[in-house]
């Protein structure tokens, strides 16, 4: 006999739920956990060595490193002192809240102030999967034009904070600052937008004061 | 097929936005053609569980329910869907997306209203673009299925 059965259940559930006990962890534990999305490129893991080595002595930090292949990124992070652990998705484009769960069970989280989950280089598809993190940090090079936020208008539309990196290269590139921080905020009116040079350091403070407050916030 | 239409149909990937508050040329189709596969193995847990709660022997039938801002191309769900179930349990089955239009208040009025577009949505009352509810559209459910029960 042929039934038909009404289940309405999200597809994503499974992701959802890990996320929850993410947060949850998280919550209990106080720590500020941020998405770090942006194209391959645009400059995460320079953030990433700059914002650990001068905060170093303010914060306890840690980051989860998401790529396809090799642990380069982890190791460039290591370098700073912070704890990293890799995680290579084997060709997935995106992390997920299990692998992030995983991770986590490798890194000292006693004391821990903030954790930085770096995702896979991709502005398309980790937009989709939480991975209990209290904000989403998308992070764009001006080297990759000013019609990001344009093109790929989930990620900005989801994200709290535009990072607009490489500020150093300005000069040298047909980025139109205005238009870029336009569309972001025609996407998300709330989106918080710093212009930076993770290289040069210019700008890294108004970063970092973000950073402190929502951590303040956590407490 | 014979060349009779003339008039080709405009492809949905390079509708214009007509609205003069908006950019002159949006893409209309989702940004998001590549994550279906991972969905659609979302999916093909969650049935594997109905199946067992259900008793089923045979899945017929699934619907899904796609909104316009779930980030899912229905053309590579369908296409995910192929490539993943020949040979394992749910073979023959069919795959239905019901495309979900969005919907929202506009922030400013309240009105409610069917935006033409996901990425700019002026409000036809008021004509604010900037903090609109959603009301609808955000959805990725699987709504029914179709089984037969065990022979």
């Amino acid at each position: 006999m042929s039934k038909e059965i009404t289940i309405v259940r999200k597809v994503l559930e499974a992701n959802d739920r890990l996320a929850e006990e993410l947060k949850n962890k998280f919550r209990v534990k106080k720590i500020l956990c941020l998405n770090l999305m942006s194209s391959p490129g645009a400059g995460k893991t320079t953030l990433l060595e700059r914002t650990l080595t001068d905060l170093k002595d303010e914060f306890k930090m840690a980051v989860i490193e998401g790529d396809l292949q090799t642990d380069n990124d982890a190791q460039r992070v290591a370098a700073t002192g912070a704890q990293a652990v890799q995680i290579n998705t084997e060709g997935g484009c995106h992390l997920d809240s299990g692998m992030v769960l995983d991770a986590l069970k490798s890194i000292d989280t006693e004391g821990l102030d903030i954790l930085f989950v770096e995702n896979v280089g991709n502005l398309v598809c980790p937009a989709e999967f939480d991975v209990g993190e209290d904000y989403k940090v998308t992070l764009l090079s001006v080297a990759e034009g000013d019609d990001k936020p344009e093109k790929y208008p989930f990620m900005f539309h989801i994200s709290s904070v535009m990072l607009l990196n490489k500020t150093d290269l300005l000069p040298y590139v047909d980025f139109d600052m205005k238009k870029a921080t336009g569309h972001a905020k025609k996407l998300n009116a709330d989106i918080e937008i710093f212009p930076i040079s993770a290289r040069t350091g210019e700008n890294m403070e108004d970063w970092y004061k973000w950073l402190r407050e929502k951590r303040a916030a956590k407490l | 097929m014979t060349g009779s239409n003339s008039n080709h149909q405009t492809p949905r990937a390079f509708s214009r936005v007509t609205h003069p508050t908006c950019p002159t040329e949006i893409y209309g189709v989702s940004q998001f053609p590549m994550h279906e596969m991972s969905i659609v193995q979302s999916i093909l847990g969650i049935l594997k569980e109905e199946m067992v709660k259900h008793d089923g022997h045979k899945l017929k039938k699934v619907v899904i329910k796609n909104g316009a801002l779930a980030g899912l191309v229905t053309e590579s769900l369908t296409f995910s869907w192929e490539a993943l179930i020949p040979g394992g349990p749910f073979e023959g089955a069919e795959l239905e997306v019901i495309e979900i239009p969005i919907k929202v208040a506009c922030g400013e009025c309240g009105e409610e209203f069917w935006p033409e577009h996901t990425k700019c949505m002026p409000c036809p009352k008021c004509e604010a673009l900037l903090g609109h509810t959603v009301l609808q559209g955000k959805e990725m459910l699987i709504d029914s299925i179709e089984i037969d029960d065990a022979e």
